[in-house]
């Protein structure tokens, strides 16, 4: 009796609380902006009558119909239609809803899949928290701070020979099926536990492409620290077009808690395609290659906005991989050329290096980064400070040594080391590095510690090493991990152990 | 001389109707051609959609609005 008594008490306080808020609402009735579709063709939809209307204004067609109103006329907007327009007609009322594009931001979009408007598409409910606008002034010049912190790709020859900040701009270019998802989610999977945010941005890319980089995040962990925003093929090019506009909001917001974030824009030709179409459709004058002539103020004001900020703005930062697909190794085309000047560097893949096995196919020659030594630990300094030179010079000598047979043993020695270093620098999909793996690698090159190890063998040398090493000398490894520095005694130990490892490794041959 | 469409429940009164495209004459001080129809949808009152702007005195509208109201203070 006494707990039926609690329940009804708890009913009756509760039926009085509703009472009492549904009593503050004040019923007034509304007056919403509206206006008429008089024209719809290829999802670009002309409203006639809308007045105050905005550049880049949401509009709502219907419940599950929007658009964003991007050519302003004297009597109307042109509006490019976000969901499929087949349930529009001339006639249908179209209402402003007075604010830009927003997407949702807040930490529980962290671990989903998202389209770039804020709705789930991984099957999940989601409740946004909040919504941002997707366009925003970039930071300026007194908020920002120089990039100084490293951020790990896990991947060799990124971290010793083109290292990327936080906060940093790198691009990833490259033909097609070169690597270049790879390289970008291999960064993504390596920021497992070092409190990295991840944003990975697809636009234009196949569903199921989608779905197996989400399943390789979630196999790998890495799925907790991740939001995949994603307008597939498949999608309007409005939806492709405000994708990296979004993904960039979303990590604005993290940044400006004062946290790190990686955003990754997969890839940004489309999204010049994307463009290109919605403009054509919207009557545009053409450029070159019929791209319309803001096409680099599209990706320079996304670019732009990623940023290491001072402390007094919080010290965050947003890392930026934006990727762009090369049509015949061409990096001087429009599009390429574009988001080169505007990025702090770039990584180039060559299909020829892919198809020869060389993976990561980077080429080391045309790959920079502006940055620099500026971002990467001491350790890192102390061991990769020569590699780019000497794999120049195998290269240039193995393309020699192919005119002739009698070498020198100079020449001979730099060939097999060549080999070697180049073999050191092959990394497996999906197996991002340790820091301390890393140091290991460079530090049994710089050594000569694989001088006695046949070059056919290296694959299987490599691995080795690194386990004898965690084995045997985990202390000296956590050090490097931890400081990212190693002092002489730490190097010293590193070495002899590994000269220990080389001759267990080639007495067992 | 505008055109305008005004929605009402069923059941509202041709006086009432009458007197509604009477307030929007003065309010607008225009004269205004209403084309009236009916809509169970909206329960109670009505929707007029003039130059460009949707005035909604609904009934469902104030419960969509109410609906809003309480679901952002959760």
């Amino acid at each position: 009796m006494a707990e039926f008594m609690n329940i009804s008490d708890t009913v009756t306080d509760f039926a009085r609380s509703l009472f009492d808020r549904v009593s503050a609402f004040e019923p007034a009735g509304q007056v919403k902006l509206c206006g008429t579709v008089s024209k719809i063709s290829d999802n670009v939809a002309r409203v006639i009558n809308l007045p105050g209307r905005c550049y880049g204004e949401l509009l709502r067609f219907s419940d599950t119909i929007w658009g964003i109103a991007l050519d302003l006329e004297e009597n109307g907007v042109g509006a490019v239609l976000l969901n499929p327009g087949d349930t529009v007609c001339v006639g249908d009322m179209v209402h402003a809803t007075g604010h830009p594009v927003d997407t949702a931001v807040s930490d529980n979009v962290l671990g989903r899949i998202l389209s770039p408007i804020g709705t789930a598409i991984d099957g999940k409910p989601f409740k946004p928290q909040r919504y941002a606008p997707i366009e925003r002034p970039a930071p300026g010049l007194i908020s920002r701070r120089p990039v100084d912190t490293p951020m790990d790709t896990g991947i060799l020859a990124i971290d010793s020979m083109i290292p990327i900040g936080k906060g940093q701009r790198e691009l990833i270019i490259g033909d097609r099926q070169t690597g270049k998802t790879t390289i970008a989610v291999d960064a993504i999977l390596n920021q497992k536990g070092k409190n990295v945010i991840c944003i990975y941005c697809a636009i234009g890319q196949k569903a199921s492409t989608i779905a197996q980089i989400a399943q390789t995040f979630e196999k790998n962990g890495a799925m907790e620290y991740t939001t995949i925003i994603a307008a597939t093929a498949a999608d309007s090019p409005a939806m492709q077009y405000l994708a990296p506009y979004a993904a960039c909001t979303i990590g604005e917001e993290f940044m400006k808690e004062g946290r790190d974030v990686l955003v990754v824009y997969d890839d940004l030709s489309k999204h010049a395609v994307a463009y290109r179409t919605m403009s054509l459709l919207l009557h545009r004058p053409p450029g070159r290659e019929a791209y319309p002539g803001d096409v680099f103020y599209l990706h320079s004001r996304l670019l732009e906005r990623s940023a290491c900020m001072a402390h007094s703005e919080g010290g965050g930062s947003m890392t930026a991989l934006p990727i762009i697909e090369t049509t015949g190794g061409n990096i001087s085309a429009y599009i390429p050329t574009n988001v080169i000047s505007i990025t702090d560097g770039q990584i180039y893949l060559e299909s020829e290096l892919f198809h020869s096995g060389v993976r990561p196919a980077i080429n080391t020659g045309l790959s920079v980064s502006r940055v620099g030594r500026a971002a990467q630990y001491p350790a890192m300094r102390k061991v990769s400070g020569l590699l780019r030179i000497a794999l120049a010079q195998y290269k240039e000598m193995a393309i020699f040594s192919r005119f002739g047979s009698d070498l020198d043993e100079n020449t001979k020695r730099t060939l097999a080391k060549g080999e070697k270093l180049t073999a050191i620098f092959k990394q497996t999909k999906s197996r991002p590095y340790a820091l301390s793996e890393e140091i290991v690698l460079l530090l049994a090159n710089q050594s000569d510690i694989f001088d006695i190890i046949p070059s056919d063998r290296m694959q299987k040398a490599i691995p080795s090493l690194l386990e004898y090493c965690k084995t045997h000398i985990p202390g000296a490894l956590k050090i490097i991990d931890t400081t990212g520095d190693m002092d002489q005694s730490v190097q010293t130990t590193l070495v002899s152990v590994m000269k220990e490892w080389a001759a267990e490794f080639a007495g067992n041959l | 001389m505008s055109r305008a469409i005004l929605q009402v429940a069923p059941g509202t009164s041709e006086e009432t109707v009458a007197g509604i495209c009477a307030s929007f004459r003065d309010l607008l001080q225009q004269e205004v051609v209403f084309t009236v129809k009916e809509k169970p949808e909206l329960i109670g009152g009505f929707i007029a959609e003039v130059d460009g702007k949707v005035y909604d005195n609904s009934l469902s509208g104030k419960m969509q609005a109410l609906k809003k109201w309480m679901l952002g203070d959760m």
